[in-house]
């Protein structure tokens, strides 16, 4: 797990540029509102690690999100609501197998961030605010990270066992 | 656990660095264009081949079958024809008449705002002739303006965003106006000196703010187009924009405001075109003055 460019990180890294890709290229097909794709990157390496390095991976994601074209109307809005998330997300942390209620209640919290943070940027900045929107795109989100945390957390447990081995 | 301290020093230091960066692009220093042009120049090819294959029938347009206006072979697959009907579509548009525009295919909308996507990338760039502020259009009309390009893509501010003003003719009688993304139930009503009912009620989700800026009336349906900027940049003149769909109540305002309906759909875009030139006017020729 130390050195910067651990297969670990690296795999975090390219699981967070796939989601940001696959988030705007899906933006440009689906009308309507589409879950967080990199939220549960996030939550499930904070998850494991804590919450100051959950914090540098939602930092890091959130660049990747800000820069990825078309980019964030503000660049850095992005880094810092998911720097937020991963502080959240790691305060979680819980030795041993995570038990699926605290799952749901950190995703859900986790996911609380981006969303309240993007409803009070739009009312500090007196534009209009989609509340429906915004719920439905919280659900979504709390959905799809209740599938899909669980999965990474077992892929990084296995990958971690290998590399031990 | 000696660690701890430096990776918590490292954290600190880079919030502060983000934060900094949101506070020079909020306050507009350019530096942050540039952070996003290396963003664009790296991942806007992963962008372009991530999105939608196709783009045929728009590489086609670069050559003779442009001008006999797509004689396409009708063995395409479904999209190419699809693709090929919409820059049929944009190409015998009003507003591209004349004009010399480059087509291009939405590849990637950004995060949604309150009234939709705000921003989305097209796959043509500065390799294709585009440069920022350069007017964006589709069959419909207006649809932004370029605000970002990298080398294979470049990025459109939509009609709606908060950010995007439009000054724009209304009508018959071509009032000059301005056009704003819709702001909330908190407008500027307090400036004009209006209170309690007569407020601007907050608009339904998608619909541009109108104000106009000389005297004149205006009514529902009246038609909204740009009112054009020197150059054609970043609007070329005459695009259409939308309609009036409801009139505000009027109370102490020097000139009345509107709820305007616009006429691109930003959540359905596909094939677009950025203008390079405005579309081509009716000429005029000369007359001679007859003295009695």
């Amino acid at each position: 797990m130390t050195g910067v460019l651990s297969p670990l990180r690296l795999l975090r890294a390219l699981a967070v540029v796939v989601a940001a890709l696959v988030a705007v290229v899906l933006g440009a097909r689906v009308p309507g509102p589409l879950p967080d794709l990199v939220l549960p990157v996030v939550v499930a390496g904070a998850l494991l690690s804590g919450p100051s390095r959950g914090a540098l991976l939602g930092l890091g994601a959130g660049w990747v999100v800000d820069l990825m074209p078309p980019g964030s109307p503000v660049l850095g809005s992005a880094a810092l609501l998911y720097a937020a998330v991963g502080l959240v997300a790691g305060a979680g942390r819980r030795e041993g197998e995570v038990a699926v209620g605290w799952l749901a209640l950190v995703v859900f919290a986790a996911s609380a961030v981006p969303a309240l943070g993007r409803v009070l940027l739009g009312l500090a900045g007196s534009e209009p605010v989609n509340l429906s929107a915004t719920a439905v795109q919280w659900v979504l989100t709390v959905g799809l990270s209740l599938v899909v945390v669980p999965l990474l957390i077992r892929a990084e447990h296995a990958l971690v066992r290998r590399h031990l081995a | 656990m000696r660690r701890r301290p430096s990776r918590r020093r490292l954290l600190v230091a880079l919030l502060a660095a983000t934060l900094v960066v949101v506070v020079a692009d909020v306050s507009g220093w350019s530096a942050t264009d540039r952070v996003r042009a290396l963003g664009a120049t790296v991942l806007g090819p992963l962008e372009r081949v991530a999105g939608r294959g196709g783009g045929a029938a728009l590489a086609a347009s670069d050559s003779r079958a442009a001008r006999t206006r797509l004689g396409y072979d009708a063995a395409v697959d479904a999209r190419t024809t699809e693709e090929a009907r919409q820059l049929r579509a944009l190409l015998d548009s009003p507003g591209a008449t004349g004009a010399r525009l480059v087509p291009a295919r939405v590849v990637a909308v950004g995060s949604q705002g309150a009234a939709g996507p705000e921003r989305v990338t097209i796959d043509v760039g500065s390799r294709d002739g585009v440069t920022a502020d350069r007017t964006v259009v589709n069959a419909d009309g207006l649809v932004g303006r370029v605000v970002a390009t990298g080398p294979w893509t470049s990025d459109v501010l939509l009609v709606g965003s908060a950010d995007l003003a439009v000054g724009v003719r209304v009508g018959s009688a071509g009032t000059l106006g301005s056009l704003t993304g819709a702001t909330g139930a908190t407008g500027d009503t307090g400036a004009t000196g209006m209170t309690g009912a007569s407020g601007v009620r907050p608009r339904p989700a998608g619909q541009l703010d109108l104000q106009l800026v000389q005297r004149g009336s205006v009514a529902v349906g009246d038609a909204v187009t740009t009112m054009g900027s020197t150059g054609g940049r970043p609007f070329v003149a005459g695009v259409p924009v939308g309609r009036v769909s409801s009139v505000d109540p009027g109370g102490g305002r020097f000139a009345p405001t509107a709820a305007v309906q616009p006429s691109v759909d930003v959540t359905r875009l596909d094939v677009v075109g950025v203008l390079l030139t405005a579309p081509r006017t009716t000429p005029r020729t000369a007359v001679e003055g007859t003295a009695r």
